[in-house]
């Protein structure tokens, strides 16, 4: 039985729910930052004929993505810290990226998509879920005013749209290199 | 290269790096949980099973009859996860003869001792240093509270000193009460806040020399 992708448990499928340009048209390649235990990872495989690359840096949750996917034949797991970037470009063989997707709620998340954006060309979608609390203790509001302006350094903001109804405190940015 | 080439290169490779991540204190943190929960009664050890076995055999389905099955036959040859050496193979076989159908213990009092011995050998062989100074199950507490040594070497001499008293630290910061001395590490300096500091400031040079020396194995 086919599983079902829902909002709640998928910040892709939720920005897809909003409304926002996040569908794949089918042959694009994915760079996947915090692939976890691979749940939607394992659907966007599926409307996909590219490459997906699925990076974890946790063990055990890596083990687990690696067992999840084992059905399916175009998801290329990376045990990679997303930090380690250049690492990361290694792994990728000189596959042209489509499509960057960063859902890693850490305390210098903006950072990592500077860093992620740099191996990317400039027509790469780049898909950001950005967790509020991660970054600071401050009010919601004036957490994404700062994280918009300082993307607006090196990005264009396309759309964006809170992702509230499913997941508390969480924004999604659809963006371009600047 | 083409797209399979691509995917099976980045899996092995993935599996590789995998497997040298995994670092022996999951053994140290499997044994203190383990005397834990024994002092708190309850004989279902399922959840903690599942815990050892998620690192030596990543790859498992890992259910109630998975664990069950594994514990019977007594291999420990498993693919994937971290390396047993013969001594430590010796020391789950012993430990898993006390083990019954239903993942509880059969003889609660053996459990308990044995858990205690094999905590003591590894926190000798992995952690010379760091045992000299505290005891094994206080040892034992303080890599688990922040799961593992890999995220315990990183801290300051203050945070260990403090490991445990979140609640009073919190208090301290929020109403202005006066601040906690010692956490955890009470145990071992009977209520002296001068003690506890200079245990605190000791021991954690003493974890990040056994953590170079003994028990990192992947430049990561």
């Amino acid at each position: 039985m086919k599983e079902k992708w829902i909002a709640k448990t998928s910040k892709w499928k939720a920005a897809l729910d909003v409304g926002l340009n996040v569908g794949l048209k089918g042959g694009e390649n994915v760079l996947y930052l915090g692939a976890s235990y691979g749940t939607t990872v394992r659907q966007i495989a599926d409307k996909t004929k590219g490459i997906i690359f699925a990076v974890e840096k946790a063990e055990r949750v890596c083990g687990e993505l690696i067992k999840n996917i084992k059905p399916k034949k175009n998801i290329a797991v990376i045990f990679e810290d997303a930090h380690n970037i250049e690492k990361i470009k290694k792994r990728l063989s000189k596959t042209k990226i489509d499509v960057l997707f960063q859902d890693i709620p850490s305390l210098d998340q903006i950072g990592i998509l500077e860093r992620a954006s740099e191996i990317v060309e400039k027509d790469c979608k780049i898909l950001f879920s950005l967790k509020m609390k991660s970054i600071s203790k401050k009010p919601v509001k004036e957490v994404l005013k700062d994280a918009q302006k300082r993307l607006k350094v090196k990005f264009k903001i396309l759309q964006e749209a809170s992702l509230e109804r499913w997941h508390k405190g969480h924004w999604f940015f659809v963006l371009e290199k600047a | 290269m083409e797209s399979e080439q691509i995917v099976a290169k980045n899996l092995a490779e993935s599996k590789k790096d995998l497997q040298g991540a995994f670092l022996k204190d999951s053994l140290i943190i499997f044994f203190t949980r383990v005397i834990e929960d024994l002092a708190g009664g309850g004989n279902d050890f399922y959840g903690r099973l599942r815990e050892l076995f998620i690192v030596l055999d990543p790859y498992s389905e890992n259910s109630r009859e998975d664990i069950a099955e594994k514990i019977i036959k007594k291999d420990f040859e498993f693919q994937g996860g971290l390396v047993l050496d013969g001594d430590e193979k010796e020391m789950l076989r012993k430990f898993f003869k006390i083990v019954g159908e239903d993942l509880g213990f059969v003889n609660v009092i053996e459990a308990n001792r044995s858990a205690k011995m094999f905590l003591k050998k590894l926190n000798e062989k992995y952690l010379p240093e760091s045992s000299q100074l505290v005891d094994d199950f206080l040892l034992g507490k303080l890599i688990s509270f922040f799961g593992g040594i890999r995220n315990l070497h990183k801290k300051p001499a203050s945070t260990i000193q403090l490991i445990g008293a979140e609640k009073s630290l919190f208090r301290h910061m929020e109403k202005g009460t006066p601040g906690p001395k010692y956490g955890l590490i009470y145990r071992a300096v009977g209520g002296c806040g001068r003690d506890a500091r200079r245990l605190a400031n000791k021991l954690t040079i003493a974890i990040r020399v056994d953590y170079f020396k003994n028990l990192n194995n992947i430049a990561r």
